[in-house]
């Protein structure tokens, strides 16, 4: 786990937990302006992509999975307490992420349905893309939460690891 | 890991890798055969409850896991209701699937390797999983883009999208026990 975090050449200590913590919830109030952003463009494909590009840039900094630069490690390697650590996240991590697709299926399905033309406007737009939006949000759990769970349980550590 | 199965009252050795293996593919035969029925038979939007209550079944009953009963011991590695009673009313609606207690032993605990066993299994299947969410994510983008890449496709994107995820919901809920039961080798009788 790296100990400092590189922001435009300025490179800020996160060897504390308290600090990593802070640096993860600011990711993730990122990621779900990502949503939301997803949530207005809906079937735009230039800010789509652009969308797209900035979360592959979040995810990057993030690391984990096969991102070489990130703040987690790549998944690959490591020492066999790395790869414990790793094996148990994935646990936790993915112990209930099924639950956030339950509500994404049963959006699809009220979609689905014919909608009273009495419904306000907005509501009926809303319907239209809360399942697209909720399974976005769903997506970036999957890929991001290992990663968040080692980056938040590790323990301080020593500045110059 | 049990090492027997119990249905209907009669006890399957489930010992061997080969079985276990066997059973692996008849399971996921079998709800490749619902998965297709219901793709022709019943779109919207009550398709999705049939494969969850399969995966919940499975798991219940045969592959354990996620919840307690089947040969891989409970996840959670903790006491559930199924072993602390022995209900006969719970045993009915088991439909005979009961594992009967073995007293003085510890039968949901896992040990250190078994936890460790559990871990790396999700660490493979969540791994694997990783493409069939991707490609999830490919098909909703596509779905409202204005020149979408799968629009050639005989079936409804919304019906596409909708079948991926509940797919790759019954992967979730399956893999890691599956892959448990398919690596873990023979093992001595109990």
């Amino acid at each position: 786990m790296k100990t400092e975090f590189d922001f435009f050449g300025k490179r800020i200590n996160i060897a504390t937990r308290a600090r990593r913590r802070w640096l993860l919830v600011l990711i993730y109030a990122q990621f779900i302006g990502l949503v939301i952003a997803w949530f207005s463009v809906y079937g735009r494909s230039s800010e789509s992509f652009l969308i797209i590009l900035a979360f592959l840039v979040l995810a990057n900094i993030l690391g984990g999975r096969s991102y070489k630069r990130g703040v987690v490690p790549p998944f690959a390697g490591g020492d066999e307490r790395e790869r414990y650590r790793r094996y148990y996240a994935h646990y936790v991590a993915y112990k209930y992420w099924d639950l956030t697709l339950i509500p994404a299926l049963v959006a699809v399905g009220v979609r689905s349905l014919p909608f009273n033309p009495a419904w306000h406007p907005m509501l009926q737009v809303f319907l239209n893309r809360l399942p697209y939006g909720l399974l976005v949000a769903s997506a970036i759990v999957y890929f991001t939460l290992p990663q968040a769970v080692l980056f938040w349980t590790e323990g301080d550590m020593e500045e110059h690891q | 890991m049990n090492a027997e199965l119990f249905l209907f009252g009669a006890r399957i050795n489930m010992a061997p890798r080969r079985r276990r293996r066997w059973l692996v593919v008849l399971v996921y035969a079998a709800i490749a055969a619902l998965l297709a029925w219901l793709w022709f038979h019943n779109h919207w939007p009550g398709a999705f409850f049939w494969p969850v209550f399969a995966s919940v079944f499975v798991n219940r009953l045969l592959l354990g896991g996620l919840l307690p009963g089947g040969l891989v011991k409970p996840f959670q590695n903790k006491k559930t209701y199924s072993y602390k009673s022995e209900s006969s009313l719970y045993d009915l609606l088991r439909w005979g699937f009961h594992r009967a207690p073995d007293p003085g032993k510890d039968t949901f605990r896992s040990d250190e390797r078994e936890l460790r066993g559990r871990d790396r299994a999700h660490y493979r299947a969540y791994g694997t999983l990783y493409t069939a969410v991707t490609l999830l994510l490919f098909a909703l983008i596509d779905r409202v883009e204005p020149q979408p890449l799968f629009a050639s496709l005989p079936v409804p994107s919304d019906l596409f999208l909708y079948y991926l995820g509940i797919v790759t919901l019954i992967l979730f809920a399956t893999l890691p026990q599956a892959i448990l039961l398919w690596t873990e080798p023979d093992m001595e009788d109990e």
